[in-house]
């Protein structure tokens, strides 16, 4: 039996394809879960600053925290990209090992 | 022939290796960061049905100190984990938050209806990001 790279190659490919294309609706359903419940946020800083309903000091402490959160979110989103991009990989290395491991056994 | 050689011997190196970048999911810790998230919210929603007067630091200080605690332990378990830059990022900046909008509330004494909203959305914010990374984590748990 002939070791065929490119075939395996392809497989691995494939593998990396399926993997990535349903996980990566989750990335982008929290980035704008993010990005949405942000523009809640300050529109609702904004509508308590306005009635006086806060001081013009804890405005601003509250929107340096939107900085912080921002932070937050990127290191959260690059959390799932990670977590994706590692189960594609190990879907590839798998697909590798199970042609190897069939040229092995014959 | 040499580069059979080269092939075989990644492929052997291959064999032997998994990919890891992220910590392991942890189902326990989803489960407290939903729970403490939960109480900080309540926390908020309490405060604001109680009337001006009752919003002494004092009468929740007790709550407080539970919310703080659960952060606390959030932050050690992340500590321990592996590939955790991400996450301890994400519960320092939680940490922080917490630490100051308790700080605000002993030092003032009372909190008014809009401190208390700004407030309540801001620490969402700053939870939101630690839940979905936990559960981001689930993927490389999950079979398919």
């Amino acid at each position: 039996m002939r070791f065929d790279i490119d075939e395996t190659l392809a497989q691995m490919l494939s593998a990396i394809r399926d993997e990535v294309k349903g996980n990566w609706k989750m990335v982008k359903g929290n980035a704008n879960t993010f990005l949405q419940t942000r523009k809640s946020r300050l529109e609702l800083l904004a509508s308590l600053r306005l009635a006086n309903e806060i001081k013009e000091e804890f405005y601003l402490k509250r929107l340096k925290d939107e900085k912080k959160i921002l932070e937050s979110e990127l290191h959260s989103i690059a959390i799932v990209s990670k977590s994706i991009a590692q189960k594609a990989a190990n879907a590839a290395i798998d697909v590798l090992q199970d042609a190897v491991g069939k040229l092995i056994k014959l | 022939m040499p580069k059979k050689i080269i092939l075989l011997f990644f492929i052997t190196l291959c064999f032997s290796c998994k990919v890891i970048w992220v910590p392991d999911y942890n189902a326990k810790l989803e489960e407290q960061i939903t729970k403490t998230a939960r109480a900080n919210d309540r926390l908020y929603i309490d405060m604001l049905d109680d009337g001006p007067d009752k919003r002494t630091y004092d009468h929740y200080k007790e709550k407080y100190n539970d919310i703080e605690a659960d952060i606390n332990s959030i932050y050690l378990f992340n500590e321990a984990r592996n590939n955790n830059n991400d996450l301890l990022v994400i519960t320092g900046n939680l940490k922080g938050a917490f630490q100051e909008a308790k700080k605000y509330h002993k030092e003032n004494k009372t909190l008014s209806d809009g401190e208390i909203k700004a407030y309540q959305a801001s620490m969402a914010g700053f939870w939101k990001p630690l839940y979905l990374a936990e559960r981001g984590l689930k993927i490389n748990a999950s079979k398919n």
